[in-house]
């Protein structure tokens, strides 16, 4: 009898291919153990430092606030042969509370949405994320809650909407413009130099804070505890170090040399696309941006890390100077978030994993906008034209 | 177009259109021909949806396709509360802000019932060749709308209910057995239906049943009903219509039907012939035991017996002799006992004994004991009170003569009423009575003489081309009905009416079991039946999983369940399968409530 397993020519996948990884679980336990377990001591004396240094603190009040929204976005680009459709959703929902004195009715938003069709681009990416981005910033400006999670950094936002203003080095032509114009004109009923009041609203509001899941930043570690050779970040330092309801004293950003240089000396909004409006946005932009910046001056964005449950992790918060130098308002800020995280069956506040979840649910929009067009009686493609363009994907 | 003008389809189109647009729900997936997934729609979120009956016109072959269907399941689904994460939030917190409540969504089954083309000019009977489109509008059926739509029907249907948790009246059907009549209107199945009718005690079975014979009695130029009525409430008439002051007897009055009743022991005379039958009667009232004394075994009193029925079949070869014209039973027991004595042949000269005698015991010291015993039993009748009283009660059966005077009607006869004649409603009271005969081993006896009367009569019609088209009603059948009964008697009538549900269909002969559990009854009677009607209480597991073989519907059997108790609420919920209502051709079953009042019935 031939054996079949000796002359096969084809792997037998997936099963093959996945006890190979499963294999290469007990080296990867390994390594993360090697990370960690070496980092006990120098994190007992970094933690130790900072808090003999006075730069730690203890939550002491008892005062919260339950009027706290969340507010993330999602952009979907589908690719199909020649065009791209693109959705991009803002939404902000409301965190565990019983008030119902705030609305989201009128003007304030409660979500945004823009979807479009363009000719296939490699910028488009480029301009759904900043197009979203602009969105979340609206939804926060708008609401009237007294607390307003920005999901992740600010930074993150200002790199996505230079990232959508520069987009001329991905050779963009006007049909990119007119989109940005028509998104704006849709939206806001606003056009392209009014970028930067966008901005503004959402970074001169000390409401509004950023809240990040994941973060690899090493201000802390990098400006003040590098004698200790901690290899870890900031978020995972603080989440092993800290004690329950514990904070690090808002610190304004770019506290290290690395990171000052690295992110904020030069954070800049350059706008190149080829507009009229173009050098009196830029201008508008930089100012937009100023306060945050470092170079020769202290940014006016501060961060701390709070670490509201002794087994949970420590969060890093953004905030803007005038909440840093509140520590009453501050306090209020930090307890309120805690009394938002449901731990430990959900680790962030629950608005903000809520929103997150709303706002994957555009893949579903995504697939309903595709279908619709599809079949739209008034699309006028023929039909040896159409299963070109309409592309094949697997869809889960 | 003048409304007088319009066709009964553009009429109902008409009615269905002046509802308005509020829907009950829009059709959604994944539904098929049989069942329609519905979302029920922000307005309806809140109101009462399972049991009602709903509607859709749907297009299909660019005709208007009316769909009715019941609301079987109904599901509340959150995605939210779904969410393992959202669990600990629900915990801590009691729910979700902006998504309990808000965020719910409600699925409901349409079980479709029938279908209707509104293409024609009546509306005819349908089936879907297609699942419905999602996003089509259904609608909560009303009085209205049901009107518009039996128009057509409107002489063959009865009501008597609404459906389940409405006040939407629920035709039905209950045609006779034989064709259409279309000189007296009367609708035909073309076939005998076996019927069941279930429920615990106080689930309105017998008020059910007797409204389905209200139905059936609208038949009164085709049909005959029998009712056998073992625990006299039939014969009483008390309460059949769930009041008091309502009675059923002058409502087949009404209807035209010729009523009548009897009691069997009194009112029916045994067929003269049967001296088996006498000799059960004599042995089940103890006078083989008393009489012949002492027997000591079962074995003995049965041979007992026999000698007995052997003795009355020699003397029946005497053309003059029959139980039923006899006029003096006293001189025949005198006989009969003179000839247990005699010793008439060499046989019996030889072994010293009659062979009434010689045949019951095995020894000569038992044999003269019974023979002494018979001597002074014959020599002394006359003080023997108790033995005279047994043996004249169970003569009393054969008597074509009433005790108060009167002639007693034959069994044939009654057979006859049924089978051969129509709109006859027999009511027979087959309860034993107090004193020398009563138990369910009589009761067997006659129905299974009875059974045995009406195959044989409905056979005859047969060869002759001709259908019997009656309906035999038996209340609590289970009593006559059990294969695994401890009553041998009521072990041969399982048999016995198992074959005749079974060969009798096709004499148009069919029946109606009104019984308290589904278990009781043997399996080959449950595989013949059409139609069921479930009332309330047979939840139990063995119970249940009998109704869901029968039925086969996962949905219906959960709104099944969901019955509430009558004597909480004063309802009385059923669930109908089979071919019971122009709404039910699908096959799906139907929800109703009884009526209370029986005004309604109609």
């Amino acid at each position: 009898m031939e054996n079949q397993s000796e002359n096969r020519n084809y792997a037998h996948l997936p099963d093959e291919l996945l006890a190979k990884i499963l294999n290469r679980v007990p080296t990867t336990v390994e390594k993360m153990n090697s990370m960690f377990d070496i980092q006990d001591e120098p994190i007992k004396q970094g933690i130790d430092h900072l808090r003999n240094s006075g730069k730690l603190s203890k939550l002491s009040t008892s005062e919260y606030s339950t009027s706290l929204v969340a507010v993330d976005g999602s952009f979907i680009l589908e690719k199909m042969t020649g065009s791209d459709l693109l959705l991009a959703v803002a939404v902000g929902v409301e965190g565990l509370t019983e008030d119902k004195t705030k609305d989201w009715g009128g003007d304030k938003n409660q979500y945004y949405q823009w979807q479009t069709a363009l000719s296939h681009d490699e910028a488009n990416a480029r301009l759904g994320q900043g197009v979203m981005f602009l969105m979340e910033l609206s939804v926060l400006a708008n609401a009237e809650h007294d607390i307003r999670i920005m999901d992740g950094a600010h930074f993150t936002s200002i790199l996505k909407i230079n990232s959508m203003l520069s987009a001329k080095d991905d050779s963009v032509g006007e049909e990119y413009a007119q989109a940005l114009r028509d998104f704006l004109q849709e939206t806001y009923k606003k056009i392209i130099p009014d970028i930067p009041d966008i901005i503004k609203a959402a970074f001169n509001d000390d409401r509004i804070i950023a809240l990040a899941k994941y973060s690899s930043s090493r201000d802390i570690i990098d400006a003040f505890l590098s004698k200790y050779k901690i290899k870890i970040d900031d978020k995972t330092f603080f989440s092993l170090g800290l004690n329950e309801n514990e904070y690090l004293k808002p610190l304004s950003v770019g506290q290290s040399i690395e990171e000052k240089r690295k992110i904020w000396d030069d954070l800049h909004i350059k706008c190149n696309l080829e507009i009229v409006e173009r050098d009196e946005l830029n201008q508008a932009l930089a100012e937009a941006i100023k306060p945050l910046t470092t170079k020769g001056k202290e940014s006016e964005l501060y961060f701390t890390y709070y670490k509201p449950y002794q087994d949970g992790p420590a969060y890093r918060i953004e905030l803007k100077k005038s909440l840093a130098q509140d520590a009453a308002r501050l306090e209020k800020y930090l307890l309120s978030i805690k009394r938002q995280i449901v731990f430990p069956e959900i680790r962030e506040p629950y608005p903000q994993y809520l929103v997150d979840l709303m706002a994957k649910s555009i893949s579903t929009g995504m697939f309903a906008i595709e279908e619709a067009v599809k079949l739209s009686p008034a699309l006028k493609i023929d039909k040896g034209k159409f299963n070109l363009l309409f592309n094949y994907r697997t869809k889960l | 177009m003048d409304k007088s003008q319009k066709t009964i389809s553009e009429h109902l189109l008409d009615v269905i259109e002046s509802q308005g647009k509020n829907a009950v729900g829009i059709t959604s997936s994944p539904s098929s021909t049989l069942d329609i997934t519905i979302d029920i729609t922000e307005e309806s979120k809140t109101e009462r949806t399972l049991g009602q009956m709903a509607y859709a016109v749907l297009e299909e072959d660019g005709e208007n396709i009316l769909v009715i269907g019941q609301i079987i399941e109904i599901q509340t689904k959150n995605r939210w509360h779904e969410d393992p994460s959202f669990k600990g939030v629900i915990k801590r917190h009691g729910k979700l802000p902006h998504l309990s409540g808000t965020a719910d969504n409600r699925i409901a089954t349409i079980s479709v019932q029938a279908c209707y083309n509104l293409g024609k000019s009546a509306p005819e009977s349908y089936i879907l060749g297609t699942s419905p489109s999602t996003g089509e509008r259904i609608q909560k059926m009303n009085n209205e709308v049901m009107s518009a739509l039996m128009q057509n029907h409107e002489k063959d249907i009865t009501f008597l209910g609404t459906v389940y948790g409405t006040d939407v009246h629920l035709p039905l059907w209950f045609k006779h057995f034989d064709k259409t009549d279309t000189k007296n209107n009367e609708a035909g199945a073309g076939d005998a239906y076996h019927i069941g009718v279930f429920g615990k005690t106080g689930s309105g079975k017998t008020v059910t049943a007797a409204y389905m014979l209200l139905g059936y009695a609208k038949n009164k130029n085709n049909i005959s009903i029998l009712v056998l009525d073992p625990q006299k409430q039939f014969y009483t008439d008390r309460e059949l219509l769930g009041v008091k002051n309502e009675k059923l007897e002058p409502r087949i009055k009404q209807i035209g039907m010729n009523y009548e009743r009897y009691e069997i022991l009194n009112d029916i005379y045994l067929p003269g012939d049967k001296y088996e039958l006498f000799g059960d009667l004599l042995s089940n009232n103890g006078f083989i035991e008393e009489a012949f004394k002492p027997l000591y075994t079962e074995d003995k009193i049965e041979r007992m017996k026999d000698s007995v029925v052997d003795y009355l079949r020699r003397r029946s070869n005497k053309p003059s002799f029959n139980l039923s014209s006899l006029s003096d039973g006293k001189k025949l027991l005198l006989e009969m006992l003179s000839r247990f004595l005699e010793l008439k042949d060499e046989e019996e000269e030889r072994v010293g004994f009659s062979k009434y005698i010689y045949d019951v015991f095995g020894t000569s010291d038992t044999r003269s004991r019974l023979n002494s015993r018979v001597k002074f039993i014959s020599e002394n009748l006359d003080s023997q009170h108790t033995i005279l009283a047994k043996w004249g009660a169970a003569l009393k059966l054969f008597h074509q003569q009433k005790d108060g005077g009167g002639r007693k009607i034959s069994v044939e006869e009654i057979v006859d009423k049924t089978v051969t004649q129509n709109g006859n409603f027999v009511v027979l009271d087959i309860s034993g009575r107090s004193g020398e005969i009563e138990n369910e081993n009589i009761q067997a006896l006659f129905v299974k003489i009875i059974e045995e009367k009406i195959v044989e009569a409905g056979a005859k019609l047969y060869t002759q081309g001709q259908k019997a088209n009656c309906l035999i009603v038996m209340d609590e059948a289970h009593r006559f009905i059990a294969s695994d009964s401890s009553d041998q008697r009521v072990k041969e009538l399982t048999t016995e009416i198992i074959g005749s549900v079974r060969t009798t269909r096709k004499y148009g002969i069919g029946y109606m079991f009104i019984t308290q559990t589904l278990e009781s009854l043997d399996e080959e009677i449950l595989r013949q039946m059409r139609i069921f009607a479930f009332g309330y209480g047979l939840t139990s597991g063995s119970e249940l999983r009998k109704v869901s073989e029968l039925v086969n519907n996962d949905s219906a059997i959960q709104l099944y369940r969901s019955f509430i108790d009558p004597s909480s609420n004063n309802k009385f919920p059923f669930m109908f399968f089979g071919p019971v209502s122009p709404l039910s051709f699908t096959g799906s079953p139907l929800f109703l409530e009884v009526y209370t009042d029986p005004t309604k019935f109609k």
